[in-house]
């Protein structure tokens, strides 16, 4: 049986795995200056809100134009067994027989903040190695995954009209880092008053512009898309503190990591054993230090 | 680290057995990506060489293994994956065992396999550095 796709389009899909699995393994990645035209988009949201559907969508309208797609997608690890389950493809059926929508799947392997250690390196490979389009899709999140801005050029929090109550919550967090909230299942009551709530709430310079849309009714997706490919000036709404946030998460990882060595781990449970956990932080700045 | 790409090619509706799997693997540490229901050999592949899987699972209950098997190994083949380990399971007549064996098979875990048998093989792949 000869294979559906060409040789040239399974290099490519096969060029991107392997920079995206040294990537995972921290080793060297393609890294190029970012082209212009060419973006990082992340969707953010809680679970179930519709995100893989809508970057599933606007993917179908890259590849109208003849653009490439690479999609990063990240569910979470077990803390207790290290295991996960990755099934956004499932939500990408409509794409599966399409090289180049590229999916990959990343376990966030206790990396705090919603994304996986490898997602910055994974997203600026896909764009050096010539995909076109950039789709980062976190951990279905809290209010405080603000990890994305550190690595999207465009931040899009999708909401549903049933997110009414969590808006108070949302407020510090997620909002801040927001250029554009899209109330997605806007077919379903209480779509329009949301949007004027948030519009209200969304004001001063560098306000995320707010839209409805729905994946079932096709409302909006052509609406998003244009303002995903519409250049805007960097917001820098709450970037900063992403920048700083998405730093402290990797200082984090590389503190666990650094707990391996059996010698630190014994020194550091010891000291929060007798109570003394400012001994216990230091012990661990030393070994970062030395390590 | 090991990562499994589990698929159910073919038309059968029953994902029962492939989700029990995959919550067990999950559970004993591999990274496990679903595909869902009703794969073509060519979406497999292309899962397989995007994902870049150490191991391939199927499941089939229709009774079409033979077929779709063959033309699984020859999609993956295609893709430049030959080395990846297949695993076959579901409702596999005993008589078949051996074909799909011949075919590149690396195992069959027909219908009534203790769980315990699935883990231990895969214990044994040898993951890859994190």
């Amino acid at each position: 049986m000869p294979s559906a796709f060409s040789v040239t389009d399974l290099q490519r899909v096969r060029q991107l795995a392997e920079a995206l699995s040294a990537a995972e393994r921290g080793g060297p990645t393609p890294q190029a200056p970012r082209p212009p035209g060419r973006s990082v988009v992340g969707i953010i949201g809680p679970p179930g809100v519709g995100k893989s559907s809508v970057i599933s969508e606007l993917a179908a309208l890259s590849r109208t134009r003849g653009e490439s797609v690479a999609v990063l997608a990240v569910d979470p690890t077990s803390p207790l067994t290290g295991g996960a389950l990755l099934g956004d493809r499932v939500r990408m059926a409509a794409h599966s027989e399409d090289p180049l929508v590229f999916v990959r799947s990343f376990a966030s392997r206790g990396h705090p903040g919603g994304l996986a250690a490898a997602i910055p390196a994974a997203a600026n490979a896909a764009l050096a190695l010539g995909w076109d389009q950039v789709f980062v899709e976190p951990v279905g999140g809290g209010q405080n995954d603000i990890a994305i801005a550190s690595c999207a050029d465009v931040v899009v929090l999708l909401l549903s009209p049933e997110s009414g109550d969590e808006i108070q919550a949302l407020k510090a967090g997620v909002l801040e880092i927001a250029d554009i909230i899209v109330i997605n299942k806007a077919d379903r009551p209480g779509a329009s008053s949301l949007l004027r709530v948030l519009e209200s709430a969304a004001t001063g310079p560098g306000r995320p512009r707010c839209m409805l849309l729905s994946v079932t009714d096709g409302l909006g997706i052509k609406e998003l898309d244009l303002a995903l490919r519409t250049p805007r000036a960097p917001s820098g709404r709450g970037r900063d503190a992403a920048h700083l946030a998405s730093v402290l998460d990797d200082l984090v990882g590389q503190a666990r990591a650094s707990l391996r060595a059996p010698k630190a781990r014994e020194d550091v449970l010891r000291l929060i054993r007798s109570g003394q956990r400012s001994a216990a932080v230091r012990r661990i700045v030393e070994e970062l230090s030395h390590g | 680290m090991t990562r499994v790409l589990l698929a159910k090619p073919g038309l059968d509706g029953h994902d029962k057995g492939i989700k029990v799997l995959a919550t067990m693997l999950r559970d004993a540490g591999c990274e496990v990506i679903y595909t869902g229901l009703h794969q073509t050999p060519t979406r497999i592949a292309l899962a397989a060489l995007q994902e870049d899987v150490d191991v391939v699972g199927l499941s089939m209950l229709s009774g079409a293994h033979l077929e779709l098997t063959a033309d699984v190994i020859s999609e993956l083949k295609a893709a430049g994956l030959s080395d990846r380990p297949i695993l076959v399971g579901g409702n596999i007549p005993r008589r078949d065992i051996p074909v799909l064996q011949d075919m590149g098979v690396a195992r069959v875990f027909a219908a009534g396999t203790p769980y315990q048998d699935i883990i231990a093989w895969f214990a044994a792949v040898p993951g890859r550095a994190t």
